[in-house]
C-alpha cells in the first residue's frame, strides 16, 4: 500500500470509468456522512454502513436558580434543565436514526451553545451518523433504540476488533454552587498556604453525584462498563461559583468471550 | 482592457491560464502530504485554480417582504456565490485539460456593507490513465483523503453545498424566554432551527443524488441565528462536503486498515 505506481493499484482507470459512466436513473442508495475520510473507511472496514447524518435540537430556556451565598448545595432545578434538554436534543436524534432503519449512531457529538440572544437561552445539539450493520445482528440496546456512541471512527473501530459493542451514550450532570468564604475565615487564611476544605469538599460532592447518576445510567442498559469517559467542568453563563459537572461517556457489552486487540506496529512519524 | 460582462472567465484569469498553457509550468496549493497522497491516487497537480464572485446581497432587513421571504432570497443570494465561484474555477481546470479539482476551499469576505466576496480555490490534477472522467470532479478533500479513498475503492463526484435561511415570528417567545420563566424548550426557535437545517440537509442530498454520486461527506456544518426584536428569530446554515461514488466491484473494501502506533506524543 506504499507503493505510489497507479498502473501497480489499477486504481485511477476503474475510478475514471467510474466517472465516465455516470448516467442518469442510476439506482443508488444515497447516505450522507458527518464522518471525516478516515472515519468513513474505519466505519466501513468494521463491518456498518452509513446510513445518514442525523441530528436532534432544542432551544432551551434554562431557569433560574439563586445558590445560598455561604452554602455547597446542588442547583437542582438548573441539573434537571441541563438533563431535559440534552434528552430532548438526544432522543430527536435517535428517533431520525430510527425512521433510517439504523443498528446505531457513531461519532456523536452533543453540544451545547448559549445564544448571543435572549436570557439564559441554549441551543442543545446531537449529531452523529446512523449506520447499519453488514450482518444482521443484536445491535439495539435493551430499551429497543439504536445504540449510540460519541466515541470516533478510531475509536469504534478498535472497540469492535476486540470483541465489544456499543450500547448507548450515558451521562450524568450536576449543576452546583460552591459557596463563599465567610468573612472570618477569609481573614484568619489571609498569607497562609492552606486547603480550603469546604471547596475541596463542593468539588468532591459535585463530581460524585455527576459520575454516580452516569454509572446508574449505565446499570439501566446492563452494561459492562464505560469507556471513553470524559468528565467536564462547564462554567457557562453563571459566575465563579456555578459550574456544571458533566460526565459523560460509552457504555459496552462484549461480543464474544475471547477480546484479542491486535498489536499495534509502532511507527515513527517524521513529521512534526 | 475591455470591459467585461460577466460570461465567461474574467481577461486576465484568461490570460493567466493561456500563459500556464503556454509555457507548460505547474503550480500547486497543496501540502506535501497532500500532494503524495494525490500522487498515491494516481493525480498529478497541473495548476492552482480559482474561481471568484463579488456580489451585492440585496438584504437589508427591512420591511419590504415578510422577514422569512427575505431570508430565503438571502439564502439564494448566498448559493448563487458558491456556485458561480465552483463554475469559475472548473472553468478554469477545463483550460488547463484537469480532470479535477483537489482540497477546495471557500471564504465568504465582506467587503462592504451588504457586498460579499465568494472565493473558491483549489489544485486542478490530472489522473496518469488513459480513461478520462466525462465530467471534472471537484472535491474539498485534500490529497491525503481522496488517496485514501481511491484505495478503498471510493472516488469523489463533486462539491456539494446545501444552504438555508429562515426567520420566524412568535408571540410566545417572549413568555418563554422571561426571566420568570423557568426550565422550558423554546418553541419559535427550536422548530426554526430544526427546519433550517432539514432544508439544507435535504438540498445537500439532492445536491449528491443530483451528481448521480452514492454518498454524501459532510465536512462542515455551520449555522447562525439572531434574534428580531423580542418575538422573532432568524438563522442561517451552510453544510459543506463531497459526493463520493463507489468504483469497485464486491462488497467489501479492497483495502484494510494497518494498526499502528504512533512513537510520538499528540
Amino acid at each position: 500500500m506504499t507503493t505510489a505506481d497507479p498502473a501497480a493499484q489499477h486504481i485511477p482507470e476503474d475510478a475514471m470509468r467510474r466517472l465516465a459512466e455516470m448516467r442518469p436513473g442510476q439506482k443508488t442508495s444515497l447516505f450522507t456522512s458527518d464522518l471525516t475520510v478516515n472515519e468513513f473507511l474505519l466505519v466501513r472496514e468494521a463491518g456498518f454502513r452509513p446510513l445518514g447524518l442525523v441530528l436532534g435540537s432544542s432551544v432551551y430556556h434554562v431557569g433560574f436558580q439563586m445558590g445560598r451565598w455561604s452554602q455547597n448545595q446542588e442547583l437542582d432545578r438548573l441539573s434537571q434543565a441541563m438533563y431535559h434538554a440534552r434528552e430532548l436534543a438526544m432522543s430527536r436524534m435517535e428517533a431520525e436514526a430510527d425512521v433510517l432503519g439504523a443498528d446505531g449512531i457513531v461519532a456523536v457529538r452533543l453540544e451545547i451553545e448559549f445564544k448571543e440572544f435572549g436570557n439564559d437561552l441554549a441551543e442543545f445539539i446531537a449529531v452523529g451518523t446512523a449506520v447499519k450493520a453488514d450482518e444482521p445482528g443484536q445491535w439495539r440496546n435493551n430499551t429497543g433504540k439504536p445504540f449510540t456512541s460519541d466515541l470516533s471512527g478510531q475509536d469504534f473501530w478498535t472497540l469492535v476488533q476486540a470483541g465489544y459493542a456499543p450500547l448507548g451514550m450515558v451521562m450524568g450532570t450536576c449543576v452546583y454552587h460552591i459557596a463563599h468564604q465567610r468573612f472570618r475565615q477569609m481573614m484568619s487564611n489571609i498569607g497562609q498556604n492552606v486547603e480550603i476544605p469546604q471547596y475541596t469538599e463542593a468539588l468532591y460532592d459535585a463530581r460524585e453525584l455527576a459520575m454516580s447518576r452516569m454509572q446508574a445510567e449505565a446499570e439501566q442498559l446492563e452494561a459492562e462498563g464505560i469507556v471513553g469517559v470524559q468528565l467536564l467542568s462547564l462554567p457557562h453563563r453563571w459566575g465563579g461559583h456555578t459550574t456544571e459537572f458533566f460526565a459523560i461517556g460509552t457504555a459496552v457489552k462484549p461480543l464474544r468471550e475471547d477480546h484479542h486487540i491486535a498489536k499495534p506496529q509502532l511507527v515513527l512519524p517524521l513529521t512534526d | 482592457m475591455p470591459d467585461w460582462n460577466g460570461q465567461g472567465l474574467p481577461p486576465v484569469a484568461k490570460a493567466r491560464v493561456e500563459r500556464f498553457a503556454a509555457s507548460g509550468l505547474r503550480t500547486s496549493l497543496m501540502t506535501v502530504p497532500s500532494a503524495v497522497g494525490a500522487e498515491v491516487a494516481g493525480f498529478t497537480a497541473v495548476g492552482e485554480v480559482m474561481g471568484c464572485v463579488v456580489q451585492r446581497i440585496a438584504w437589508t432587513g427591512s420591511a419590504l417582504g415578510t422577514a422569512d421571504y427575505q431570508m430565503k432570497a438571502y439564502a439564494d443570494a448566498i448559493r448563487a456565490g458558491y456556485g458561480i465561484s465552483l463554475t469559475r474555477l472548473c472553468r478554469e481546470a477545463d483550460a488547463l485539460g484537469a480532470d479535477g479539482v483537489l482540497g477546495i476551499g471557500f471564504t465568504v469576505t465582506t467587503i462592504d456593507t451588504g457586498v460579499e466576496e465568494f472565493v473558491a480555490l483549489g489544485t486542478a490534477v490530472r489522473a496518469m490513465t488513459k480513461q478520462r472522467p466525462k465530467r471534472l470532479f471537484t472535491t474539498d478533500l485534500p490529497g491525503e483523503d481522496v488517496g485514501k479513498l481511491m484505495q478503498a475503492g471510493w472516488v469523489p463526484v463533486t462539491v456539494a453545498v446545501g444552504i438555508a435561511a429562515r426567520a420566524v415570528y412568535d408571540w410566545n417567545m417572549q413568555y418563554q424566554t422571561r426571566v420568570t420563566a423557568g426550565n422550558t424548550e423554546v418553541q419559535a426557535p427550536t422548530q426554526l432551527i430544526t427546519a433550517i437545517r432539514a432544508a439544507a440537509r435535504t438540498e445537500f442530498g439532492k445536491a449528491v443524488r443530483a451528481a448521480r454520486a452514492d454518498g454524501g461527506i459532510v465536512s462542515e456544518m455551520r449555522l447562525r441565528s439572531w434574534e428580531l426584536g423580542e418575538t422573532g428569530v432568524a438563522g442561517v446554515t451552510r453544510i459543506l462536503g463531497t459526493a463520493i461514488a463507489q468504483f469497485h466491484s464486491g462488497r467489501a473494501a479492497p483495502s484494510s486498515a494497518l494498526t499502528i502506533l504512533p512513537l510520538k506524543r499528540s
